[in-house]
């Protein structure tokens, strides 16, 4: 079974994943977006293999939720390379 | 141990480390962002997940696992956090940029944009409002748009507060007066402004220029409309001189042979000479308006001034009243201009005689003065006259002076102020017209009941070999022998002619056809001893026949009488050598030395 915290946290992930929706627009315009939406895709990607991980035991869930979390902080990191160095520049 | 899953979470801690790096390397260079201490929650909450996996999976410790659970949580609400901040930061970039972008439009605007309170204060105003206001930018919020405004009764209709205007739009052109004292001619529009109740958007345009523009305008239009009318009087007056004059010279011809028949009555004398007067006064007045149908180039010369001046002043004194005094104010100088006697002379008498008729009733002074003089600056200013000295011919008078109303219009055509009958209004019409046409200035200074002065610059002629434009009438009625062949299309003519000539001793035959006249010398070459002939006539014209006749005898003297010998294209009668050119209605004294001067040459 499941652990409380994990349902809580992939909960919470859908929350995210509403504002995502909600605000797509706003969000689409921002520098390198698709970097740090997909980064974000991808993290709540691991959370859902957390909580799947329990219900389906012997498949390799595990071993996804953290590829994911690689992923993820992959894409962050470049984000924020991208994103930072294009803010300092003067306009 | 999980190998893989350890791995993973080994390669993540890097990445992290060094994206949190960024982010804190990029505060520390100053970039203040709302959305850095979320991003940075987020890596640090990344971090302490991924030691804790690592330290888990290594087997090397597992107390951070009993926080990471609750850690774990924060991560989702961090993220949400990050995103809505990044969204928040965009939203207020877009609204400085659009703020930035709107005040660069009302900078750069060359239209005066404010609003304005119900009370017609100043709330806001862009640099143009400022500049076309005359203030400095930045110190119009404040103050009333009354303190601008003029006390012009025209403006009483124009409100410049909005106290329970509900009026949706405003729009109205007042004079308003600048804090340095200059007057501007402002257009204001004011509009009720949506979602804020008790303000106005305002928008102010300087009219003043284009107002400027407009008004040369329509100076110009006039001017232009004043040219073609005096245009199509001189293409008409051109046009029709020629009839015209034969018909004068018709009347006059036939009253100077009835003048001097015996036997006549004192009454029917009389009446003969009104038809000579008349008839004389017609003629003048086709010449009057003939002069403004001269385009071909004129017989200018550089005349003296003074001579012509005197010689107009002497034929007034004769006649004017006792009652009117004339005088002659000269420096004594040689003035020279490059003009035609008649041009001078009408110049001086127009003028003259308005003065005088102006002065009849009372009496009173007409000066007239000659002087060579500098034209002021305002006249130089205007590009009309050159620099330098300048003739400068003065015709003043003590009497009524010009009415305000009549003032635009007494260089027009046929305006007149006199009374039906004595004036034709072609006066100053003619005085303008040569003034223009001998590149000079006219002037005038008239105020009512203090007189009127004209003043007119003229150009000095560079040659110093001056004709005196004045050469003495030589009235004779020399009679001769001799018989003459005359040419006129005007049967009317030809018969005064006939007469005229015939009392001169003349043997006269006449023509009404060219054609037939030139066949008549064909047959006999040797009968005739002069030519006198018209120019404008059909079929065969003046010229014309004068080369077919000279053909046959070069030496045969010819003398030109015509309604308007301007047809005659310049160097015509010196290529045809003809003796003399005389217009009609010609007079008989004048027919009988130009007549009598051909058979003299002949008999030299």
């Amino acid at each position: 079974m499941p652990q409380e915290h994990e349902v809580i946290t992939l909960i919470l992930g859908l929350g995210v994943m509403l504002i995502i929706i909600v605000q797509r627009r706003q969000l689409a315009q921002l520098r390198h977006a698709l970097l740090l939406l997909s980064a974000c895709a991808v993290s709540l990607a691991a959370w859902s293999f957390t909580v799947l991980e329990d219900l389906l035991p012997g498949l390799p869930f595990n071993l996804l939720e953290h590829t994911c979390y690689l992923a993820s902080a992959l894409l962050l990191a470049i984000w924020c390379r991208k994103h930072l160095a294009a803010e300092e520049r003067p306009a | 141990m999980n190998l893989p899953v350890f791995l993973l979470d080994l390669l993540c801690l890097p990445l992290l480390g060094w994206a949190l790096y960024t982010a804190l390397a990029a505060r520390l260079r100053g970039l203040r962002r709302d959305y850095l201490w979320c991003l940075v929650v987020v890596l640090a909450l990344r971090i302490f997940n991924d030691i804790s996996n690592v330290l888990y999976s290594s087997g090397i410790s597992a107390w951070l696992e009993n926080y990471e659970d609750y850690v774990g949580l924060l991560l989702p609400v961090a993220w949400g956090l990050l995103l809505l901040s990044l969204v928040q930061h965009r939203a207020r970039r877009q609204l400085e940029r659009s703020e930035e972008r709107l005040s660069s439009l009302l900078d750069a605007l060359q239209e005066g944009v404010a609003t304005l309170d119900t009370d017609g204060v100043f709330r806001f105003a862009n640099p143009a409002a400022s500049r076309i206001l005359g203030v400095l930018h930045g110190s119009l919020p404040g103050q009333p748009l009354t303190s601008f405004r003029q006390p012009l009764p025209q403006h009483d209709h124009c409100p410049l507060t909005f106290n329970g205007s509900a009026l949706p739009a405003l729009h109205y052109e007042l004079s308003l007066r600048r804090p340095d004292g200059s007057e501007r001619s402002i257009l204001l529009s004011t509009s009720l402004m949506p979602r804020k109740p008790g303000l106005r958007l305002c928008f102010l345009r300087d009219m003043t220029e284009q107002r400027q523009a407009e008004q040369s305008l329509r100076q110009a239009e006039a001017k232009l409309g004043q040219t073609q009318r005096m245009e199509a009087i001189g293409t008409l007056a051109s046009g029709i001189a020629h009839d015209f004059n034969n018909i004068l010279f018709a009347i006059s011809g036939n009253s100077q042979i009835a003048l001097d028949s015996e036997g006549l009555n004192i009454d029917a004398r009389e009446s003969l000479r009104e038809i000579d007067t008349a008839s004389r006064r017609a003629a003048d007045l086709v010449s009057q308006i003939l002069s403004f149908s001269r385009r071909e180039q004129r017989s200018s010369r550089d005349l003296a001034v003074l001579p012509i001046v005197k010689e107009v002043l002497r034929l007034l004194r004769s006649t004017v009243p006792p009652q009117i005094r004339i005088s002659l104010e000269h420096g004594g100088d040689e003035l020279l201009v490059h003009a035609e006697p008649t041009d001078l002379h009408q110049l001086v008498m127009n003028l003259c005689t308005n003065a005088i008729q102006e002065l009849a009733r009372d009496g009173g002074e007409l000066k007239v003065s000659l002087a060579c003089a500098e034209p002021p600056a305002a006249l130089l200013a205007e590009g009309r006259l050159r620099p330098g000295p300048h003739c400068r011919l003065c015709v003043a008078d003590n009497g009524g002076g010009i009415d305000p109303g009549a003032r635009p219009h007494i260089f027009e055509p046929f305006f007149t102020t006199k009374e039906h009958g004595e004036g034709t209004g072609l006066g100053l019409f003619v005085v303008n017209g040569i003034v223009e046409r001998l590149q000079g200035r006219l002037e005038l200074e008239s105020s009512p009941g203090s007189g009127c002065s004209f003043t007119i610059w003229l150009p000095l002629a560079s040659s110093l070999t001056a004709e005196d434009g004045n050469a003495p009438d030589r009235l004779s009625q020399r009679g001769g022998r001799g018989r003459l062949l005359v040419v006129d299309d005007e049967p009317a003519v030809n018969r005064v002619l006939a007469l005229l000539l015939g009392k001169l001793g003349y043997e006269v035959s006449t023509f009404s056809d060219s054609y037939r006249a030139l066949s008549e010398f064909q047959t006999n070459p040797e009968r005739y001893d002069m030519l006198l002939c018209d120019i404008s006539m059909p079929g065969l014209r003046g010229d014309e026949l004068v080369r077919r006749i000279h053909a046959i005898r070069p030496e045969l003297p010819v003398v030109f009488c015509s309604g308007n010998p301007e047809v005659l294209a310049a160097g015509t009668t010196d290529e045809l050598g003809i003796r003399s050119v005389l217009k009609k209605p010609v007079d008989k004294s004048a027919l009988a030395e130009a007549v009598a001067g051909c058979f003299s040459d002949q008999a030299d």
